[in-house]
């Protein structure tokens, strides 16, 4: 693989999540593709349910067993498929070279264990990493860097304020420095100054080049604040995926155009620009977002719109846009 | 249109200490408050985590005994009321929705039994009224079939949110119901709201974290910092040219994309590192975290106090007058 501020650090093919005995049923994760490059943060938008979680959870194998599975589908890093490595050989790869910063705070840390017993945890998978000395230091200088001190090791999760559990997942995420972090709403529901910190945290993260951020959020404006390529992600399809600037400028997916008149840019009400629906139906074999969407026809419940590269680069899946050839 | 509810001097807490891990506070949990709501009025209020929120909500709903201060209702004490008519006059819907419902019924009997007993409504009304509720709420009556671990997240709180409004309030209280909702799901609620509202002239009383996103749809706000009210009036007036530093801040803390044009940098409004200290009521808790903060601001009272002649917008700050943005200046 090329090296360089370009090249691909994850590579994924038309992965498919979906439940274990489901033949014929609606996958939750669509043959989604995409690339993640070295130095980038890349944003995945998308209401709730709409996969976002699922695919992070794909990523590192750490889907709901035996629920949930990868149906196809290839997760490429280095010259290995994720999707087809032993369990202890991604073992060793979790949280040393991929690590997943988990949505929830309240509930990613062990209730029952002190924060040094769950620090220290990390490094015993990798036993041959670091000497316990070597450990503590670590522990201690990233708690140092972000505002913590080691008097909270001796704390349990319950303890701790909401912002204060969130930034000891982040040390635990950041502790074998791993060169791709994958962040699950990492800031949903928090404190404005929390947030603020947490972007800054990320901001650091990426400083080193060969890095790369996965971001999920259903927020444009937390994703605005770091990414510089957004895919936006509907009933488990990649519907949109453009730069930042593109998609804030011109969004063309009607559910895109949906997610960023819901939220309140430069101070605006939030407007619903989507057909709110008391249905509990699944989507049909159509467009996922066909049911909310101010613009469907039939053609858009019977037929899933085909995801096409545009000449700018950008992508989109919707009847409408393959019609005015946008 | 006369107040509905009034609140007076309202102050809640006992002296205990949180966890040694976290900051040491001063033991009330809501101090001195201030509001008055008339019908049909929404009032946001805002403010980060330990805010005193919950606790404010709770209180005002008369869940809560208040060890200070006062709550009229209609004019009268809101303790001089029975049970029964206080549930119908307010209504809360708390936070954490999962309590709120019984376990092992199903929702649609849930709903059912409170239409009866709240509204008196004969069995076959009830059976007819429920389901065109529901879809008010945006839910489908399908799920009426359901348990409430059946549901998601969302559509157990829309269920709440019909729980308490089959009650007819006059008043609802919702804690934070957006926080855990995505912003498709957020706009929508505050239609829902917005409807309620106008439909049947009910009073709204909404909590959140987000300044953002509630201020734009609620008449007024009071920004609530470490169980104080620093700053009220209308939403307006406040999002436009807020008075207190911490309002300031927080809008100015919030992402690029929703920030306003007048947003400052983070070093003019807060220092970087707390102060040491202890903030003695009622002097000013931001103190500590003020940028703007002088000597002075450690001894002296500060309250809420009128920023305009015309407006009800009010600042605790005291040194608002000497502030480069003031209304006045
Ligand atoms: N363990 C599971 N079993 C079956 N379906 C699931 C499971 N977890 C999630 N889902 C479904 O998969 C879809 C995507 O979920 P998720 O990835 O959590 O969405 P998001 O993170 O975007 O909110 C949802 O419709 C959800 O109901
Ligand atoms: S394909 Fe049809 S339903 Fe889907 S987003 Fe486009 S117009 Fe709307
Ligand atoms: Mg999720």
């Amino acid at each position: 693989m090329e090296e360089g501020r370009d090249a691909n650090v994850l590579s994924i093919h038309a992965l498919t999540v979906g439940a274990r005995q489901s033949a014929g049923a609606r996958p939750l994760v669509d043959s989604l593709s995409f690339e993640l490059r070295a130095g980038e943060a890349l944003g995945l938008m998308g209401g709730s349910g709409s996969g976002k979680s699922l695919t992070a959870l794909a990523l590192m194998r750490l889907l709901p067993w035996p629920y949930l599975e990868i149906q196809s589908g290839q997760i490429l890093w280095q010259d290995k498929d994720l999707s087809l490595i032993s369990d202890t050989e991604l073992a060793l790869l979790r949280g040393r070279h991929i690590a997943l910063l988990l949505q929830d705070a309240a509930t990613a840390l062990h209730p029952m264990r002190n924060v040094e017993q769950q620090l220290f945890q990390v490094f015993s998978y990798h036993a041959s990493s670091a000497s316990q000395d070597k450990s503590r230091e670590k522990i201690e200088s990233l708690l140092k860097a972000h505002g913590l001190s080691a008097k909270i090791l001796q704390a349990y999760p319950h303890e701790l304020s909401g912002g204060m559990r969130q930034r000891v997942l982040w040390v635990m995420a950041r502790l074998l420095d791993p060169e791709i972090l994958i962040a699950d709403e990492a800031t949903h529901a928090l404190d404005a100054s929390v947030q603020a910190d947490v972007i800054e945290q990320l901001r650091g993260y990426l400083e080193v080049r060969s890095r790369a951020l996965l971001l999920i959020s259903h927020d444009i404006g937390f994703l605005a604040e770091l990414c510089d390529r957004i895919m936006v992600l509907c009933g488990g399809r990649l519907v949109e995926e453009a730069s930042l600037a593109d998609l804030l400028h011109r969004p063309l997916h009607p559910y895109t155009q949906a997610l960023l008149a819901a939220a309140p840019l430069e101070g605006r009400k939030g407007q619903r620009l989507f057909r709110a629906q008391a249905s509990l139906q699944q989507p049909g074999l159509g467009c996922a977002f066909a049911s909310a969407c101010l613009h469907a026809d039939r053609r858009c419940e019977q037929e899933a719109p085909p995801l096409l590269r545009l000449a700018d680069g950008r992508r989109v899946a919707c009847h409408r846009s393959e019609e005015s050839g946008a | 249109m006369t107040d509905i509810l009034e609140v007076r001097g309202l102050s809640y807490g006992h002296s205990e200490q949180r966890s040694v891990f976290q900051k040491a506070r001063e033991g009330f949990q809501v101090r001195d408050f201030h509001l008055s709501l008339r019908a049909g009025d929404m009032h946001a209020l805002i403010g980060e985590s330990g805010a005193g929120k919950s606790t404010l909500a709770r209180l005002l709903a008369g869940a809560l005994k208040p060890a200070e201060g006062l709550i009229l209702w209609r004019g009268r004490p809101l303790t001089s009321y029975s049970l029964r008519e206080r549930a119908r006059g307010i209504q809360l819907v708390m936070q954490d929705a999962t309590e709120a419902l019984h376990a092992r019924r199903t929702v649609g009997e849930q709903l059912r039994e409170v239409a009866r007993v709240t509204r008196g409504l004969s069995p076959s009304q009830v059976r007819d009224m429920i389901p065109q509720r529901c879809l008010e709420l945006h839910l489908d009556p399908l799920l009426l079939e359901r348990f409430p671990h059946e549901l998601s997240g969302g559509q157990r709180q829309r269920v709440n949110l019909l729980r308490a409004l089959l009650c007819e309030p006059e008043l609802l209280i919702c804690d934070e119901p957006l926080s855990a909702l995505d912003r498709l799901h957020q706009v929508e609620l505050l239609e829902i709201l917005q409807e309620w509202r106008q439909r049947t002239g009910g009073a709204i009383v909404l909590i959140a974290h987000d300044v953002n996103v509630v201020a734009q749809w609620s008449d007024a706000v009071s920004l609530l910092y470490q169980g104080r009210c620093l700053e009220q009036g209308p939403s307006k007036a406040v999002l436009q040219r807020p008075q207190h530093p911490y309002t300031r801040w927080l809008l100015s803390a919030q992402p690029r994309l929703y920030r306003p044009a007048w947003a400052l940098a983070r070093s003019e409004l807060v220092s970087r590192e707390e102060r040491p200290g202890v903030v003695v009521y009622p002097s000013c808790p931001w103190v500590k975290r003020c940028a703007l903060a002088e000597p002075a601001c450690w001894g002296q009272e500060s309250r809420l106090k009128r920023q305009d002649v015309d407006s009800s917008h009010q600042s605790a700050c005291i040194r608002s007058e000497d502030l480069p943005w003031h209304v006045g200046s």
